[in-house]
């Protein structure tokens, strides 16, 4: 999953550097959203939360 | 501020973060710490963090970019105070050794929190009327070096990230595990 995560940040870059702004940002959100969402999953399934 | 300052700052700003990465990689296959899967993951809030500058870089400073470092930057914060939190009860244990007393993942804290405030002073001191709207082209030297400088960090990492996870990363890794895969010395 993390591989996928930098592969989606080195695109973002990529797409930044060959003008396509709003991809490149569009991209960062996903790789972000995903990110947060796997962090999210190892803490629930490591601990049990009581929020 | 003047939109060539901002370009300067923004561009100090991606060699720092690249400069903090570097250091990553140079304890990862200079010192064998191997990350665990919450380093990892800041070390992807790092490098999403640098995206913000770079488009100010590349198509001159906006609000909307400064928010993309400032999203990565608070993900980095959620990560690295969890894994600060794991160990910050005395006898719990730590992961990896310590710089100046502290370890990696706290630093990755300190320099998270001090960017979100960097990045904040930075929008503070735009205008809100900028009329830096061009694109400035890929020659342009700074453009390049900061582009090239994190280009060739993050296809680092997606390798290391791969040799050491392929699809899947061990909670405490102690191996490359697709290298041990193909040589056949993976246990079990």
């Amino acid at each position: 999953m993390t591989t996928i995560l930098f592969l989606l940040a080195l695109l973002a870059l990529a797409l930044a550097w060959w003008g396509k702004r709003h991809l490149s940002i569009a991209v960062a959100l996903v790789s972000i959203v995903i990110g947060a969402a796997w962090f999210w999953h190892h803490v629930t399934s490591a601990i049990k939360v009581d929020l | 501020m003047s939109a060539e300052w901002a370009r300067k700052l923004n561009f100090v700003f991606v060699l720092g973060i690249g400069g903090v990465l570097c250091g990553s990689l140079f304890i990862q296959f200079g010192l064998g710490d191997l990350p665990c899967p919450l380093c990892l993951l800041q070390r992807l809030a790092f490098v999403l963090m640098t995206l913000g500058p770079l488009l100010n870089l590349r198509f001159g400073v906006r609000q909307r970019h400064y928010a993309v470092s400032m999203l990565a930057a608070l993900f980095g914060m959620m990560v690295s105070m969890r894994q600060v939190l794991l160990h910050i009860v005395p006898g719990t244990g730590h992961y990896g050794f310590a710089v100046i007393d502290l370890h990696l993942y706290t630093w990755a804290f300190v320099f998270f929190t001090v960017a979100l405030l960097v990045i904040a002073l930075m929008l503070m001191l735009h205008p809100e009327t900028s009329s830096d709207d061009r694109v400035y082209p890929q020659s342009d030297p700074k453009i390049k070096i900061a582009f090239v400088f994190m280009g060739l960090i993050t296809a680092t990492l997606v390798v290391a990230t791969f040799l050491q996870c392929g699809w899947q990363c061990p909670d405490n890794p102690t191996s490359y595990k697709l290298v041990l895969n193909s040589l056949g010395l993976a246990a079990g």
